[in-house]
């Protein structure tokens, strides 16, 4: 139990981000707000970005530059570090792109809410098959 | 000049279908045809290009292509063998005809010109986002590829600016990000337990250490199985899907329904046959789990379809109910049951499109989206009725249609692996499948209803219908070569 | 008061923005930063522009329609760079072998076509963050 404990205190980066990405879920099942969704959504992908470059990390390294006056410095590992540059564009996207849909969603229905709009359709579809009949 | 051609086929295909996608919006202010040429032409030379590689790889076997000269494990790769090239001749044969049949009116679909030209760009992008991910030996590669055919799709259910279209797009991009968490956070947990993220260095760096980190390989593994799940709308996992591919316009459900959710069960392939390798995952009862959730979605897909009183829908559902087998397939896991899998991946392809595009034609034609107003209309549209019929009994995988032979080939997987639930559940769903498709056929055939102004769609939009109905007929009567390909997919897969 | 405080500020200060965010681009090959961060510093500087003198005022300068064309011209750019290497008889997107000067390593001229493909993304993430602002703020 205490090597457990040990354990997940000196990886304190990837337990922290487990947390995150947990949050980021629960944050997008639970709330029915949908900017609260996309909130969910950027926590969660935040969380991975934690996780990728608390993996490439070292105690004590530096930035990978070459440094000339200094043969003996460590340098950190530049690759999670690029990846990830690709992941904030990935997730820039996606929340631009949800944010223009969530703008369309309360033009249409005036309002943010996963349930109000839920109701707000059926009202139309309801009346709108009363008219057929 | 053909030498250069020749030896950078794999490259050349993506960027011409990335070149002409950027390259419309420029045009699709004022030269709308130039739009529609650029797209035929793309679309074409995938086609050619994919009918190449094949039978590079069929002759010559599988090779890599490495980008900017630097040489694997620091640079990327492209792979071409038998999965990818058989995925990308899939690509070619079902998004060509979806193409043209798209073409005539799809700037009255999604209101003007200029939007049909950024549907046409997001549908290219979408089409090279799938070959890339067929074609990368890459973790991160791949994750690259996936994200830009979610978007591209979740952009192509949006197209027609509608109410219901926006809500699933909205849907669609929740539940699809989340998936793409998933497979971040696996490919994450892959490059810490590896410090690779090639496909085949990883494998190799696997078979030494994966006994040490059993957890954190498991953890991995699930959220794969979960983010891929997803994305191709495995059962309980399949919510967005009914409703995004239900309100799309015609070609993108088609598009979607067709090849999208393919793309991701590839993507699922390549990661646990080709990264994680067989051994290891089936040591870590992934194949079990894969096993039961083909079959429960499956039976639960196909149960869902029966019930559907709009036509669209129960289309949707059935796509849920055909995926499930291409799940069970792999998680049967022998070459006979992996090779029916691929099968049934191009031909479930076909059929789908075929019976999308059908409906996009009857339900444009009578303006009727229930089923039970569809009465009479076999008459009034034969040809497309026709189509729609012969897809319908391909799905149930009656012989001679190409329905038929992935599924033979799952059962006999099956048998051979002792597991009689599996066949039971094959044969089963076929009887779900005839269940939910035949009524459409009887009601249009066989009812008469008020059918005075309805008209056949024009001959641009019904030929490319009849084209993918053909290639079903083609494929069911002569499936050697894709058969051909898919085994030795299937034994690259098992045994390499 | 404010009104003016805000234009005399960003008048001045828009200039220097554009210019950090070129210096970014094409230091991408020597120093922390690149493409993506330069193209979006490059873009916040038109950003400001529609924030402080209002969408017409911007469009002026940097109009949607040549938005939406720098947003395809930036990853032809990119491809068609990586093509030379194809046509002198490598692999897509070499490098050296693709005949563009290499340079002295650490000056700024260096890295061969390292610096013509960010200037590409550059222009594209540049846009591309112009053209959703725009999108986004849009009253209908």
């Amino acid at each position: 139990m205490q090597t457990i404990i040990a354990k997940l205190i000196t990886n304190y980066p990837y337990v922290g981000a487990f947390i995150l990405f947990g949050i980021g879920c629960f944050t997008i099942i639970v709330n029915s707000n949908l900017l609260k969704k996309l909130i969910g959504i950027n926590i969660m992908e935040s969380s991975i970005f934690l996780l990728f470059i608390a993996a490439s990390n070292i105690h004590g390294g530096t930035a990978p530059i070459l440094d000339p006056t200094n043969p003996e410095a460590v340098y950190i590992n530049p690759v999670t570090t690029a990846l990830m540059l690709t992941g904030i564009v990935v997730s820039l996207s996606v929340t631009a792109l949800a944010l223009a849909l969530i703008i369309k969603l309360y033009r249409l229905y005036g309002s943010m809410d996963a349930h109000v709009i839920f109701m707000k359709r059926n009202e139309v579809q309801n009346s709108g098959s009363h008219n057929q009949q | 000049m053909a030498a250069i051609i020749s030896s950078n086929t794999p490259i050349l295909i993506v960027l011409v279908l990335l070149f002409s996608a950027y390259l419309l919006p420029i045009f699709s202010k004022k030269r709308y045809k130039i739009v529609k040429w650029l797209t035929v032409v793309s679309e074409s030379v995938l086609v050619i290009g994919g009918i190449y590689l094949a039978w590079k790889v069929l002759t010559t076997g599988q090779f890599n292509y490495i980008l900017g000269g630097w040489e694997p494990p620091w640079g990327l790769e492209l792979t071409i063998d038998p999965l990818s090239v058989f995925f990308i001749i899939t690509v070619g044969l079902i998004s060509l005809p979806i193409a043209i049949y798209s073409l005539p009116n799809m700037a009255c679909q999604v209101h003007g010109e200029r939007r049909a030209g950024w549907f046409f760009t997001l549908f290219l992008l979408h089409i090279a986002g799938l070959c890339g991910m067929a074609f990368s030996r890459d973790l991160f590669n791949l994750y690259v590829f996936i994200e830009v055919t979610t978007i591209s799709a979740v952009a192509l259910v949006a197209a027609d600016n509608s109410a219901a279209s926006i809500e699933a797009a909205f849907k669609y991009l929740i539940m699809a990000t989340l998936g793409s968490g998933f497979i971040l956070a696996g490919i994450g947990i892959m490059y810490i337990i590896t410090g690779n993220l090639n496909m085949i260095f990883v494998r190799r760096e696997l078979a030494l250490v994966w006994t040490d980190y059993p957890h954190a390989l498991w953890i991995a593994c699930s959220f794969f199985l979960v983010g891929f799940g997803i994305k191709s709308a495995v059962f309980p996992l399949h919510s967005w899907l009914p409703d995004a591919h239900s309100a799309a316009v015609t070609p993108a459900s088609a598009l979607l329904s067709g090849l999208a959710v393919k793309g991701f069960i590839i993507g699922l392939i390549k990661v646990l046959y080709i990264a994680i390798g067989v051994d290891i995952f089936t040591a870590l009862g992934i194949s079990t789990l894969l096993r039961i959730l083909g079959m429960i979605s499956l039976i639960a897909g196909s149960i869902f379809a029966l019930s559907q009183h709009q036509l669209k829908r129960r289309l949707a559902f059935s796509t849920i109910a055909q995926l499930g087998y291409v799940f069970l397939g792999l998680g049967i896991g022998n070459e006979a049951a992996i090779s029916g899998a691929l099968f049934h991946i191009i031909s479930h392809g076909l059929i789908k499109s075929v019976l999308f595009l059908a409906a996009g034609s009857i339900i444009s034609q009578s303006g009727e989206t229930e089923i039970s107003q569809l009465a009479g209309i076999g008459k009034k549209m034969p040809y497309t009725m026709g189509a729609f019929t012969a897809a319908s009994l391909a799905m149930i995988g009656i012989p001679l249609f190409s329905g038929f032979v992935g599924k033979w080939n799952m059962i006999l997987g099956s048998l051979e692996s002792a597991n009689w639930l599996a066949a039971i559940v094959i044969i089963v769903g076929s009887l779900l499948a005839a269940g939910y498709l035949l009524p459409i056929v009887r009601t249009a055939y066989f009812e008469t209803g008020n059918t005075a102004n309805i008209k056949e769609v024009s001959r641009s939009q019904l030929i490319p219908v009849l084209v993918l109905a053909a290639f079903i007929i083609i494929f069911g009567c002569f499936p050697s070569y894709i058969l051909e390909l898919t085994r030795q997919a299937a034994t690259m897969l098992l045994f390499n | 008061m404010l009104d003016f405080v805000l234009k005399s500020v960003v008048t001045v200060l828009i200039p220097f923005i554009q210019m950090f965010g070129l210096y970014v681009i094409f230091h991408g090959a020597l120093s922390p930063g690149g493409s993506f961060a330069g193209g979006m510093i490059l873009g916040l500087g038109f950003i400001a522009l529609n924030v402080v003198f209002g969408l017409e005022k911007g469009q002026e300068k940097f109009s949607d329609e040549m938005a939406g064309f720098l947003v395809s011209l930036g990853p032809i750019w990119y491809g068609s760079i990586g093509l030379v290497g194809i046509l002198r008889g490598a692999n897509f997107l070499v490098n050296k072998d693709s005949g563009l000067p290499m340079g002295e390593p650490g000056t700024l001229i260096s890295g061969g076509m390292i610096s013509l493909i960010t200037l590409g993304i550059g222009i594209k993430v540049a846009s591309t963050i112009v053209t959703l602002f725009n999108a986004l703020t849009e009253e209908e």
